[in-house]
């Protein structure tokens, strides 16, 4: 999409703070001004006097906008307001003042363009309203209207050899292991350009996965039970990936069961499992207590797991110790 | 010579044949440099200059020593083009066309779209230069224009920086002294092979392509795996959204020159005919296509012994200790096939110190499954000392093009058992055209498949019928159909055909 002003630019712009510098010094020119005026008009006051009296309110009037400002500071209006209240004296003034009603809404200051420059170069992130708008502007969101997307190994079988090239990238990119099958069905392809790709898809993504398995078990058993059993979870998919090494899938189910073994210690920390468990880890706690003879343990993670599965209960450990909140009362 | 000519190279002599070639030679040793090496030494009475193009200058040293047939190298940089502007006026005349012409080059391809480009660009150098028009404000209104036309959708901040580096490549080929030969070779598609259409285009002369691996479908799968190519349309996993984002405008950049290519080359080679097939979808002429396999000096690997049947029954990879070779399921077809050959031994030969992590995976999995007494891992050694005591090669890599050590098995009588990739299916089992059939020399397996590689073992071991036979048909293949001197002939032939062939007509502009 080309630069544009966003919704988010545009809210930046409009809330701009009054210039109140500029306010004050406005004001105190008119009066300073009217003061000048009044003592002329009633001939207290020399017209070579009054001349050099207004030379000291304007300096003092750019003294006081000028002062202590930063070089980068939008200095236009200021610098309009001193010329006008020089060269026209009181009715300056007044001008001056009348104007800055009008100044607020002229444009961007500087704050607002940086920032808009900031975003426009990426140098910093947008807020996810703002993203969300630009995107739906420039057509760029997932067009609702589309076919449902065919299952790989479909694609990989039935497909044109663009699609599956473009499966197989995909593939390589959002690789999970759900998607190996339509790997190795690929790598048996009688085309040779796919076979060709799927080698390289496969060489990623064991060099991938062996990535991410070394950074599961270097996380250790965490505190907090439900993200341990998350990491559990992946660590037995994991395991059970057909491109995964048997030696590495060997250190998955060690760090796994390491990792359950610390996560589910005590009845509370089964109970608070079991209840944000999704269905894949409610599994992995129920065969991990039953592998462990927790017999009893898991006749509650199943119960627990039941009952806050079908959004109608939350289930409360203790003293209001809530767990999960987002669960409508019964 | 026509107008467009007035960038040849006028004070280097002529060339019988400039080889144009990206990325590789003579800095980087070994695959396509070792290839270039061979093909100039191969031709003595042949005059030779390189252009070498690369990203930018190197400080790495020069890997070969020039042949004496080699008269200039020349280095053309891509992502070095563009000037500073001294001055600039009004944006010139007809600069939305060339605009036209550029996205028509780089969305659809062709020889008509690349002569228009090179027409615009003529005429524009009359007056002004290119290279301060890339950096002036007339390319940032071109960058807008070819945007709206080429990816509306998708975040214009990448794609300029996308057009940035693709449109300064194009220019940086386009603008490159050519040098003045009877014919040009390049080796790939891509800009090398833009270059050799430009030659073509430009010169008149005839250009000749060697594709060792498909350039295009290289560029494609890095493209597709790449995470530095931003995603900046959400296409969720439909695969048919017709909305052009970065990704596709990369992959239909390489694909458009390389038909551009494919349409000016007089011939259009490759190692082994499967390469052939996505040449031909990117429309390259049947008639042009031919396969020049590469050969091996068969004298040398020919009065080597067959391992006797008596012997320790011994497979051997022969490659680097690296994951594209897939060891692990070399390590784990040994696993298997012990069951069955119990005195089983299973050389690695090769390197060991490209990739040490892995290397000390794959000692892991040996040690695991208690085989260090089967599988050796030999590092560096000359095969020659090796080949007289193995009974049944193994390759199980997942990517190759032409691996020589199939051939060199093959000149020694070892039969091999290979995964299917690059010409493999066709050394063993020989080309569909093959008359006299010679017979199978091995086994060719699915990738990353132990126990079909295991089972192929088995039978070529404890067969030794079978197994004298499949390496006497590989011996046999070789000998007729991988020989230096073959590959050698036949680009006597081609060069000859090339070098005395009339200067093509200039293909004709739109409008002109």
């Amino acid at each position: 999409m080309m630069p544009t002003q966003s919704g988010h630019q545009k809210k930046l712009i409009f809330g701009r703070a009054l210039p109140r510098r500029e306010i004050l010094a406005s004001v105190f020119a008119v009066i300073a001004e009217a003061a000048i005026l009044f003592l002329v008009v009633s001939s207290r006051l020399s017209l070579q006097a009054a001349l050099q009296l207004h030379v000291v309110v304007t300096a003092m009037t750019g003294v006081s906008l000028f002062h202590a400002r930063g070089a980068s500071e939008d200095m236009t209006v200021a610098s309009l307001m001193l010329l006008v209240l020089l060269v026209a004296g009181p009715a300056g003034a007044v001008a001056t003042l009348a104007a800055l009603a009008f100044v607020d809404h002229a444009g961007a200051g500087p704050d607002v363009l940086n920032a808009w420059y900031d975003r426009l170069s990426n140098a910093s992130d947008a807020d996810l309203s703002t993203v969300l708008t630009d995107r739906v502007m420039a057509g760029r969101v997932i067009d609702t209207d589309a076919a449902t997307p065919a299952q790989f190994e479909a694609v990989i079988a039935d497909g044109t050899l663009a699609e599956r090239q473009a499966a197989l990238g995909l593939i390589a990119r959002r690789f999970h292991p759900d998607f190996a099958p339509a790997l190795e069905q690929a790598l048996r392809s009688a085309e040779p350009v796919v076979r060709v790709q799927a080698a390289a898809v496969v060489a990623r993504v064991r060099a991938d996965l062996k990535t991410r398995i070394k950074a599961l078990i270097a996380v250790g058993p965490v505190h907090a039970p439900a993200d341990s059993i998350q990491f559990a979870a992946e660590l037995v998919r994991l395991a059970g990936c057909s491109l995964v090494d048997r030696a590495d899938a060997g250190l998955c189910r060690k760090a796994s069961d390491a990792m359950l073994q610390l996560a589910l210690a005590g009845k509370r920390n089964v109970y608070a499992a079991a209840a944000h468990a999704d269905s894949e880890a409610a599994l992995l706690i129920e065969r991990h207590l039953m592998a462990s003879e927790r017999y009893e343990d898991f006749r509650s993670a199943r119960r627990i797991h039941r009952l806050t599965a079908c959004k109608a209960y939350r289930v409360r450990l203790g003293k209001g110790a809530q767990m999960k909140g987002s669960v409508p009362a019964s | 010579m026509n107008q467009l000519a007035r960038s040849i190279h006028p004070t280097v002599q002529e060339a019988d044949i400039c080889i144009i070639v990206e990325g590789c030679y003579p800095y980087i040793p070994g695959g396509v440099s070792a290839w270039i090496d061979w093909l100039m030494k191969s031709q003595p009475g042949t005059s030779f200059s390189v252009v070498a193009l690369w990203p930018r200058p190197m400080k790495i040293k020069s890997r070969y020593a020039p042949p004496p047939n080699m008269l200039q190298l020349d280095h053309l940089y891509l992502q070095q083009f563009g000037a500073h502007p001294t001055t600039w006026g009004e944006a010139p005349v007809g600069i939305e066309k060339l605009g036209e012409s550029f996205t028509r080059l780089m969305t659809g391809g062709g020889a008509f779209a690349l002569s228009e480009v090179m027409e615009e660009l003529a005429i524009l150098r009359r007056k002004y230069e290119i290279s301060q028009l890339f950096n002036s404000p007339v390319a940032w209104q071109l960058a807008q224009d070819m945007y709206r036309r080429e990816m509306p959708n998708g975040s214009f901040l990448h794609y300029f920086w996308a057009w940035r580096a693709l449109l300064g490549g194009l220019l940086s080929v386009l603008e490159f002294p050519l040098p003045r030969a009877k014919a040009y070779h390049t080796i790939s598609t891509g800009y090398a092979g833009l270059f050799a259409a430009r030659a073509q285009i430009e010169s008149g002369r005839p250009a000749v392509l060697t594709e060792h691996g498909i350039y295009t479908n290289e560029r494609r799968i890095e493209l597709l795996m790449a995470d530095w190519v931003a995603d900046t349309i959400d296409k969720g996993h439909v695969l048919t959204d017709p909305r052009v984002d970065l990704r596709d405008m990369w992959i239909r950049t390489f694909e458009a020159y390389a038909r551009t290519c494919y349409e000016t080359m007089t011939d259009v080679i490759t190692l082994y005919s499967d390469n052939q097939n996505p040449q031909r979808l990117l429309g390259a002429d049947e008639r042009k296509l031919k396969v020049i396999a590469n050969g091996i000096d068969v004298d040398r690997f020919a009065k080597i012994a067959p391992a006797a049947a008596d012997a320790r029954p011994t497979i051997s990879l022969i490659g680097r200790v690296v994951p594209i070779k897939d060891v692990k399921t070399y390590i784990e077809a040994a696993r298997i096939l012990k069951v069955s050959v119990p005195d089983l031994r299973a050389w690695v030969l090769g390197p060991t110190d490209e990739d040490p992590e892995y290397y000390q995976e794959c000692l892991a999995i040996v040690s695991e499954f208690g085989l260090e007494d089967t599988v050796m891992f030999t590092g560096s050694v000359n095969v020659l000392d090796y080949l007289g005591q193995i009974h049944v090669m193994v390759l199980t890599s997942l990517s190759e093009s032409q691996p020589l050590v199939v051939l060199e098995a093959g000149a020694a009588g070892i039969p091999f058992v290979s995964t299917d990739v690059g010409s493999c299916r066709e050394i063993i089992e020989g080309p569909v055209t093959e008359y006299p059939r010679l017979g199978h020399g091995g086994v060719v397996t699915h990738l990353a498949a132990a126990e079909e590689i295991a089972e192929a073992c088995g039978r070529m071991l404890l067969d030794h019928g079978l197994r004298r036979g499949s390496g006497e048909a590989l011996r046999s293949r070789v000998a007729a159909h991988y020989t230096s001197q073959k590959a050698a002939n036949a680009y006597t032939s081609l060069y000859a055909k090339v070098m005395t062939a009339p200067a093509a007509k200039k293909v004709p502009a739109m409008g002109a």
